[in-house]
């Protein structure tokens, strides 16, 4: 089967790469569209506004006189999007048959924040879904940090950290596999399923960090319960230009230093190339008062991009690689359920050390590499048809403190390996109707590699899927309605061995049909209306069906669904496991007038067969005694809302506030669920200098970021000596205090200079947050002041 | 325009078809190894001046990986009497049986047996009887007298990577010791103590 599968994906593949190639050898267009591009009241130009060709993806920027040129454009007509920081931008219809020079005017709102507009772009694709999307200062601020930790500026997303280094992106209460992160429009796929396993992603690679809060599972398959992480580059040039970028961070916290360039070359005749790369090296980090002492990170990452864009074809092709090496907090790897105690109840972490760059064990080393294909081939009367093929390979080696010469064997040494083809058909409008037609497939091999010496953590696997989806959207002037189904079929075939150790090779088929259904409506110009419900399943993971074994973060042994009482079940092997499904519907209000903002959403997501670790006694063994953790199913309920205000004051004044609340509930047992992000609000206030000779930007901005308290949290029990553990959901630490931290941020942007300087936790006061699995053992970071440069050239 | 088609159709395509061609094999699952560095056995020998030899033993077959239940063979002990404690680690799982005893010996520096006797036993620690390079106590070696007839338990730790320089940690202390459990036994070891 698998090689059946995976010689069609190759035959499919080489078929489309011939049809894209003889495509490239067709005519060349050689119009061109030029003019100048002002301002509606009084004609002067609108310098540096940008025009965009949505059929094309292309689109240039205007000079200083608004002046602006796309060259090699084929005839035909096009849908063209004329931006201006400050405009309202606007979408205009252009038929070129000849080189055509045409003016464009926009209606300018001095008083509108730039903010507002950058919000406004919101993904089309899938318009009646909550979309946020960091804003450029949003996104220079968080260069240097984490995927998980840059996203975490947004709403209703926090992140999962395990340390400083380790965070993992969270919307609305849900993470790892619960989310769907896209890379470059490939699914990310490595070991999520580990709580401190994150994305194996450069965010130095994209300029575009986008988070959909629905759940857009049709179209983009499993997994997607709580909404999908959208990680963009910018589209390859493909006209006459030559463009790159240095960025330069340092920070203090850690002594980090983190350089990052890219460079990037269009062509006349429509191709276009990029390359970029980064590097970091980190060192400790330190909390307010003492240094968590192996907390190091080095990372070395690339990618390259080469592309052709025609009006009617095109392609590209994508490499990345990423490669990081990341330390673990030394005082957070534990022996057994003494050493654990030992550890929580120590007000300052068992090892603190000097500062070092050193990395030890415990440690792990991830490298993950990202291989593209794509095109595109407009069908003169249908639509547009895209093909993507994805590669991806994920080495993952984790080291822990052992004896003798297993110190510097990995634990855990697994690679996977993922194919991924997408095929998806854009109809042209047929009156009022506009649709999508795609199919899917994705082939996927994880084994574990000799040399470790230890017991596998998950067993080798292969894991297969196909699927189908479309989707309809009706669009009237004022709203718009959209309905969407999909099918996806799964196999999981993992090769476990029992206690005899003879190989047992089980295959779990799931079927899924997921809908969604939603709609969008201008109620006026300034208020939108946003509403959209959709079911979503994800196959349950590898590791919560055969995990077996010691987590050294809690010390506790955890067990698969397919292991109850720790003795792999053979009945179990033939079971019927069910899929996680959930339906989770969301609303969305946006109020935007010239300087007020105002975008509120509420959510409600129910999972069935929500899988999830529930306390199981304790186990005694020769290492002493441990707490267990079987993994079982009940039916989960998350219900939130978020919200962003901003409100411009004066033309230097303005306000910003932020509130993220979420309840989470495990229905069938009436109780808590653990490791949700407590409710949270952030007020900020920015003040904006104007009118200074050569200089487009300088801001100072001081936000107080309040978390409260998680008091919906699992009771806290730890005292396994004296009383016997509870049946109901535990953790072995109640939730921490809540917090207010000051960060400070400030910017100015020359023509081709941007300089940052930012003051986080400017009170350096001592903290520890619920969604960071080390709370346990140490303090959350200290003050931390950092340096960024960015040029443009 | 025609050689960057050519270079693409005869490089790049074929790069990447044959990358999915090469992730096409069906290679079999390789069997999980033994794990090295089990630890199923603890035997503590009690040696008296004069009188009988007493080993008492805990066993747990899957080395704290598995869900076996440990099985623990106390013993009884001689009232007001001195004994030569010695410490022997075995790997059952491996046929032949794998002596750590001489790898911890070994790394020294790096590990430390502490004894918790509950305190209805009249059993003492007297002595670490062994040192590492460092001339700190490893535990592997030991003397312990007992007292008056009584009866309880004695727990057996090993510490890896502890800080013996902490206070009271050579003298046999664990409060200060830090580092991570590699062996607790627990439950702990049955003691009678008779005159």
């Amino acid at each position: 089967m698998a090689r059946v599968y995976c010689y069609m994906l190759t035959l499919v593949f080489i078929q489309s790469v011939s049809v894209l190639s003889i495509m490239a050898q067709t005519k060349d267009c050689s119009y061109t569209l030029s003019g100048q591009i002002t301002d509606e009241h009084d004609q002067s130009p609108l310098e540096y506004s940008s025009i965009y060709i949505k059929e094309l993806e292309r689109g240039v920027t205007a000079d200083e006189r608004g002046n602006y040129m796309l060259s090699n454009l084929c005839a035909g007509t096009y849908s063209v999007l004329i931006r201006h920081v400050g405009c309202k931008p606007k979408e205009e219809f252009i038929t070129i048959k000849k080189n055509t020079v045409k003016e464009f005017s926009l209606e300018h709102h001095p008083t509108e924040l730039n903010e507002v507009i950058v919000e406004g772009e919101l993904e089309e694709a899938d318009v009646s879904l909550t979309t946020s999307e960091l804003s450029e200062i949003q996104l220079d601020q968080s260069r240097g940090k984490t995927l998980g930790e840059s996203l975490k500026s947004l709403s209703g997303v926090n992140s999962l950290q395990s340390g400083p280094t380790i965070s993992k992106p969270v919307i609305n209460g849900l993470h790892s596999n619960r989310i769907l992160i896209m890379n470059n429009g490939i699914r990310q796929e490595g070991q999520q399923w580990g709580q401190e396993h994150a994305p194996e992603i450069d965010p130095f690679s994209a300029t575009g960090f986008k988070v959909i809060k629905g759940a857009a599972t049709v179209r983009y398959g499993a997994d997607a319960i709580g909404g999908i992480v959208l990680v963009e580059p910018p589209s390859l040039l493909s006209n006459r230009e030559f463009k790159g970028s240095i960025s330069m961070i340092g920070q203090s916290n850690n002594r980090q230093g983190v350089v990052s360039a890219m460079m990037e070359k269009g062509y006349d005749n429509g191709i276009g190339w990029r390359v970029q790369g980064s590097a970091k090296k980190g060192g400790d980090a330190k909390a307010s008062n003492y240094n968590l002492s192996n907390t190091g990170v080095q990372e070395i990452n690339f990618s390259g991009a080469f592309g052709l864009t025609k009006e009617h074809y095109g392609f590209e092709g994508y490499l990345s690689h990423f490669d990081s090496d990341i330390a673990i907090l030394r005082s957070a790897h534990i022996g057994n359920l003494t050493d654990l105690t030992n550890a929580i109840n120590s007000d300052v972490p068992l090892y603190v050390e000097d500062f070092t760059y050193t990395i030890d064990n415990p440690r792990q080393e991830v490298r993950h590499d990202l291989m593209k294909l794509n095109g595109f081939l407009k069908l003169a009367d249908l639509g547009t048809v895209r093909l993507q093929y994805g590669f991806q390979s994920n080495h993952r080696n984790e080291y822990d403190r052992r004896r003798g010469a297993n110190f510097n064997r990995p634990s855990i040494s697994l690679d996977i390996f993922t194919h991924t083809l997408d095929l998806v058909f854009e109809q042209h409008a047929l009156g009022k109707l506009k649709g999508e037609f795609g199919a899917s497939s994705i082939y996927q091999r994880n084994k574990n590699n000799t040399g470790t010496n230890a017991n596998f953590l998950i067993p080798d696997y292969k894991n297969y899927g196909l699927g189908a989806f479309a989707i309809e959207k009706y669009v009237q002037q004022k709203w718009e309605l959209e309905a969407g189904i999909r099918y996806d079929f799964r196999q999981l075939n993992p090769f476990v061995f029992d206690s005899s150790n003879k190989l047992l090779s089980p295959k779990y088929t799931f079927n899924n049909v997921t809908a969604s259904v939603g709609g969008d409506f201008s109620l006026n110009e300034k208020l939108t209306l946003k509403a959209n419900i959709a079911s979503a399943w994800r196959p349950p993971q590898v590791s919560e069906l055969f995990s077996n074994g010691l987590h050294h973060g809690a010390a506790a042994i955890e067990q698969g669904l397919l292991y109850p009482g720790g003795f792999l079940s053979e009945n179990l092997l033939d079971a019927d496991i069910q899929s996680e499904q959930a339906i989770k519907a969301i609303a969305t209000m946006e109020y935007k007038s010239n300087n007020l903002l105002v975008e509120g959403s509420i959510y409600h997501n129910t999972i069935n067969n929500y899988i999830y670790l529930r306390p199981d006694g304790i186990r005694l063994s020769i290492r002493g005694a441990f707490p267990v953790f079987q993994y079982m199913r009940t039916n989960a309920r998350f219900v939130g809302m978020d919200a962003v205000v901003k409100y411009k004051l004066s033309n230097q004044w303005s306000y910003n506030a932020k509130v993220s609340l979420l309840r989470a509930k495990d229905v069938s047992a009436d109780d808590v669920l653990i490791n949700i992000p407590a409710n949270s609000f952030e007020n900020g206030i920015t003040y904006q200098m104007i009118n200074i000779p050569d200089v487009n930007k300088v801001y100072f901005t001081l936000d107080v970021l309040t978390v409260m308290h998680q008091g919906r949290a699992p009771q806290a029990f730890l005292d396994f000596e004296n009383s016997e553990p509870p049946s109901s959901i535990y953790d072995f630490k109640t939730a921490p205090d809540g917090y207010t931290l000051l960060n400070f941020h400030s910017g100015v942007e020359f023509d081709k200079l941007k300089l940052g300087f930012s003051v986080e936790n400017l009170l350096n006061i001592s903290y520890r947050d619920y969604m960071n699995r080390f709370r346990y053992f140490t303090d959350d970071i200290g003050i931390n002041y950092s340096l960024r440069l960015f040029y443009n050239f | 325009m025609n050689i960057l088609n050519k270079a693409l159709k005869n490089i790049f395509f074929p790069f990447f078809g044959l990358i999915i061609l090469s992730n096409c094999g069906d290679d079999d699952p390789i069997t999980p190894p033994n794990e090295e560095e089990l630890i199923t056995t603890v035997n503590i020998v009690f040696t008296p001046t004069s009188g009988t030899v007493v080993t008492m033993k805990y066993y747990d077959e899957d080395g704290g990986n598995g869900a076996a239940t440990p099985v623990v063979t106390g013993g009884s002990l001689v009232s007001n009497t001195a004994y030569t404690v010695t410490l022997e680690l075995l790997n059952e799982s491996e046929n032949p049986t794998e002596d750590i005893t001489e790898e911890i010996e070994e790394e020294g520096e790096d590990h430390q047996f502490f004894f918790e006797v509950s305190s209805s036993l009249n059993l003492t620690h007297t002595s670490y009887n062994d040192q590492d390079g460092n001339e700190n106590p490893i535990g592997l070696k030991n003397t312990f007298t007992t007292g008056a007839a009584s009866s309880g338990t004695l727990k057996v730790i090993l510490r890896h990577e502890p800080d013996k320089s902490a206070a009271g940690v050579s003298d046999g202390d664990i409060t200060n010791a830090a580092g991570e459990t590699d062996i607790e036994t627990l439950p702990a070891i049955d003691i009678t103590i008779i005159d």
